[in-house]
């Protein structure tokens, strides 16, 4: 992303790439389980930087069999993991829809106390783009996200669906430069490494423990 | 479609000088190293088997299995695995931009 700017068309460009790449994955059966801002890394420093994803740590293979062990990153988990009937690939693309939503507010759509409480707000899938924060943000952006954060993974978008969206892949994405969103999100990255709970990842073993040691606390 | 990473049983010190600690991954800390015979600049993740439990240890090995396999511009690359008796050394492509929100702060 040019430095010094940062526009819709810049989140549209920087997500594109990382939704292929999952794609990638998908195709190879692979389920990265863990995107999230952290292991979405720039190769260097340089403006022509890429961007790739990192720490295929909670990756699997997937066999169309449904998988139920439960993992992730709290802020960036899908409800059907909680939910813990089955989940498929689709689980990538709602972390997406999270890591887009906070790329275009500097906030997260779903964000709560504890655990526990996050966990619930996520399974109820409920969230709002508040006012001020969106009012100049594109329908258009919107409208992915929506498609994105779909608690439903069949009605959630896949790669496919979200590669041809007009938001990513369309002309007229906005260009204006949007300064507050970048001073938001300067703060929530450094807010995050205090709120460690919320973006650590937890291995299938730990992860409803930690949802548990939440409701206690 | 499948790209080939080397698995050596050789120690990786004899090939790396290990540098400051740049990272921690889901199981193990991410160091700067420079491969001596061309001075190129690598990442590498340790991760102490002694520290790991059964389960931890088969989604290490699921973890390998995976990066050796996946080949995509926009994956960080894996160059080579030491696995040696207390430690698994992942060889990866040095990533010095810092992550999606850094970039964007700095803007």
């Amino acid at each position: 992303m040019e430095k010094d700017h940062y526009s819709e068309k810049e989140a549209a460009d920087t997500i594109r790439p990382i939704v292929d790449a999952i794609k990638y994955c998908h195709e190879m059966g692979i389920v990265h389980r863990d995107i999230k801002p952290e292991n979405l890394l720039y190769n260097s420093v340089d403006p022509s930087a890429i961007i790739k994803i990192s720490d295929f740590g909670l990756a699997r293979y997937y066999n169309d069999d449904l998988m139920t062990t439960a993992c992730g990153t709290p802020s960036y988990v899908a409800p059907e993991i909680l939910i813990g009937k089955g989940y498929d690939l689709s689980v990538d693309y709602w972390s997406i829809g999270v890591v887009l939503y906070i790329m275009l507010c500097g906030f997260p759509p779903f964000y709560e106390d504890s655990n526990e409480a996050l966990f619930e707000a996520v399974k109820q899938g409920q969230f709002e783009f508040p006012s001020p924060f969106w009012d100049d943000i594109s329908d258009m952006a919107k409208d992915l996200i929506r498609n994105c954060l779909q608690v439903n993974p069949r009605s959630r978008f896949g790669a496919e669906q979200i590669l041809a969206h007009e938001w990513i892949s369309g002309l007229n994405t906005p260009r204006v430069d949007m300064p507050h969103v970048t001073a938001k999100i300067r703060e929530y990255n450094a807010k995050r490494r205090f709120r460690k709970y919320a973006n650590t990842a937890i291995a299938s073993n730990k992860f409803m423990a930690a949802a548990k040691e939440a409701k206690k606390r | 479609m499948y790209h080939q990473v080397t698995c050596r049983e050789e120690s990786v010190k004899q090939f790396y000088v290990m540098g400051e600690k740049i990272g921690e991954g889901t199981f193990g800390l991410v160091r700067k190293a420079i491969r001596k015979e061309t001075g190129e600049e690598v990442a590498i993740k340790a991760m102490d088997k002694q520290k790991l439990d059964c389960e931890e240890v088969t989604s290490m090995q699921l973890e390998v299995e995976i990066l050796s396999q996946v080949d995509h511009p926009n994956i960080v690359k894996t160059f080579e695995i030491y696995d040696e008796p207390g430690y698994l050394y992942i060889v990866m492509e040095i990533m010095t931009g810092g992550e999606l929100f850094d970039r964007v702060s700095a803007t």
